[in-house]
């Protein structure tokens, strides 16, 4: 089907090759800004982003783009069905692409989300999650846990 | 061998400290000791700005219901956090226990919510308190020198709120210093004023000049607005209003809306509304009762009248869009919607159908929540869950530090 709308090219670190429209493309405030500065005529080499996570980000400007009209909390259910679909482990590689490409709204859907799965973890849990070494003394922890006693009832 | 165990949880700080500045706070709390760098950043202005930033956006209101059977330690005596899903239905997502003054009996009065802290005192005692952190702040006893051969002292009126110029928060007091009739030295009864003030960055109190007016009443809501406390005020048997700004530390007097009344016939509450002082004036007696809310915006403005709403008892406190909290005769929880003056009874039904478990580990039915609301002093404060949470870290620093 010809379309005379301007098509960006991106490429992904494993060499995926995406057509994105300009509109779904400039969704990405780097994009925009390179397509603004007249960079961005030939492929754009994204190199810490799979064509997977591409392709989500792509899905997610376009459903923005597309959605443009509907009422708001159309967006929040679309928003909240394309994110409930992503697990931990992409959430992260999509924070980062989102980040990167500087897709303001899906960063903060993004990072909320793992907020939501994280919340009513415990320390030790959330040091596994982030891979942190815990650098506090036993005593030090326990003095910590002490004055915050209430927050380590983990009932809500 | 590290490179191995690398996974994708490798995420920079600066993403992951904005998950974490997504979080609510009781989590934040307990994350605090995963390691030390993360307790640090929690505490950075920067953090706490964006954690500020993202939850306001979200525009999550919350309520705190303070409840109590009795006024005594052994009564059991809370706050609840309710907690609304479209505005619809109302239900207890935590409760949370008022801290009681060392040696007290009595459970304090509380006064704010001033960004989302409490004030919370009792005759001379007197503390900041963050519901959202559980941080509790005693402030110091006075220094303010009383005058000599003073035969008792009282602490009447208090004012709390926040100084915007130098990020502090500061606690205003009226003292009055009692000298007993003494016949062997032909002396009479007699008393002196003081008023004292206390700052946060100082941690200390001083004395401040009296204002020529006579402060009176007790606040059913949160008489902090805008960067002035207010009271209700007497001079020469003329009502009027008394405010003091937290900034340059002075006082002064505004008259009374025209209501179209007196003060005989009718209550009267300060509070914010929107940010501006509100009056809403309330008949005394009779049990078909309209409110009329006046806004002072240079000058006082009837903002709206809500005529005789039966069986209510007093207001309590605005909500989201303008819809009104009152106390029902039977001493619910009503909500009166203006525009579609629509009533709803609260105390009935979603708020009374929880079990609240205690610290104690007593579970409370909904029956008994519903002696809590017949016996207790209700109290509602319309509060900013999580512009108390920003507060409460940026505090930290200083309650604590």
């Amino acid at each position: 089907m010809a379309s005379t709308l301007k098509k960006i090219i991106l490429k992904s670190c494993d060499g995926k090759i995406l057509e994105v429209e300009e509109a779904v493309a400039v969704q990405s405030q780097m994009i925009k800004n390179m397509i603004e500065d007249d960079c961005a005529n030939e492929e754009i080499p994204l190199p810490d982003i799979t064509g997977e996570i591409l392709s989500m980000i792509i899905e997610y400007c376009k459903m923005h783009v597309d959605g443009e009209n509907n009422s708001n909390n159309e967006l929040i259910a679309r928003d909240a069905d394309f994110i409930t679909r992503v697990d931990l482990n992409t959430l992260y590689y999509l924070i980062v692409a989102a980040n990167f490409l500087n897709v303001k709204s899906l960063l903060d859907l993004t990072c909320q989300r793992v907020a939501d799965i994280i919340k009513g973890k415990s320390p030790e849990e959330i040091r596994l999650t982030f891979n942190i070494k815990n650098d506090f003394t036993p005593e030090e922890e326990e003095e910590i846990r002490k004055k915050n006693a209430w927050a380590f009832d983990y009932k809500d | 061998m590290q490179e191995m165990s690398k996974t994708r949880t490798d995420l920079p700080e600066m993403l992951v400290m904005e998950i974490m500045s997504k979080l609510p706070v009781k989590s934040l709390t307990r994350f605090r000791c995963v390691c030390k760098p993360w307790s640090s950043s929690f505490q950075t202005p920067h953090f706490i700005t964006q954690h500020q930033q993202n939850n306001l956006k979200n525009n999550n209101f919350n309520l705190l219901l303070k409840r109590c059977n009795g006024n005594t330690r052994d009564d059991i005596h809370y706050f609840s956090q309710l907690f609304t899903e479209k505005g619809q239905n109302f239900s207890v997502n935590q409760n949370i226990h008022l801290p009681f003054f060392e040696n007290c009996w009595y459970a304090p009065e509380v006064d704010g919510p001033c960004n989302g802290i409490l004030c919370l005192h009792d005759a001379g005692k007197a503390a900041l308190w963050n519901p959202s952190t559980r941080e509790f702040k005693i402030l110091p006893p006075s220094s303010v020198q009383r005058p000599s051969l003073v035969d008792s002292t009282s602490f009447g009126c208090l004012g709390f709120g926040y100084d915007s110029q130098t990020d502090d928060y500061k606690v205003v007091r009226f003292v009055t210093n009692y000298f007993e009739e003494n016949e062997d030295e032909g002396l009479m009864a007699d008393w002196i004023h003081q008023v004292e003030l206390y700052s946060l960055k100082s941690d200390s109190w001083k004395e401040i000049s009296v204002p020529d007016v006579h402060v009176y009443g007790s606040p059913l809501f949160n008489n902090y607005v805008n960067g002035s406390y207010y009271w209700q005020a007497i001079h020469n048997s003329d009502y009027l209003i008394l405010s003091f700004d937290m900034v340059n530390e002075k006082f002064s007097t505004l008259p009374l809306p025209e209501f179209g009344g007196t003060l005989a016939q009718y209550y009267l509450q300060l509070l914010d509304f929107n940010g501006v002082l509100g009056a809403i004036f309330y008949p005394r007696e009779g049990t078909d009762k309209s409110f009329d809310l006046w806004v002072m915006n240079g000058s006082w403005t009837k903002q709206f009248s809500v005529e005789s709403i039966p069986g209510v008892e007093r207001p309590l406190g605005f909500w989201k869009h303008g819809e009104l909290f009152l106390e029902s005769s039977d001493h619910e929880l009503v909500l009166f919607d203006p525009s579609t003056q629509e009533l709803k009874n609260l105390g009935q039904s979603e708020v009374h159908q929880i079990y609240n478990e205690h610290e104690d580990g007593r579970v409370t039915t909904t029956k008994e929540v519903h002696i809590y609301a017949r016996h207790g002093v209700f109290f509602m404060l319309e509060y900013r869950n999580y512009y108390c949470i920003v507060i409460n870290l940026s505090v930290k620093g200083y309650l604590q530090g």
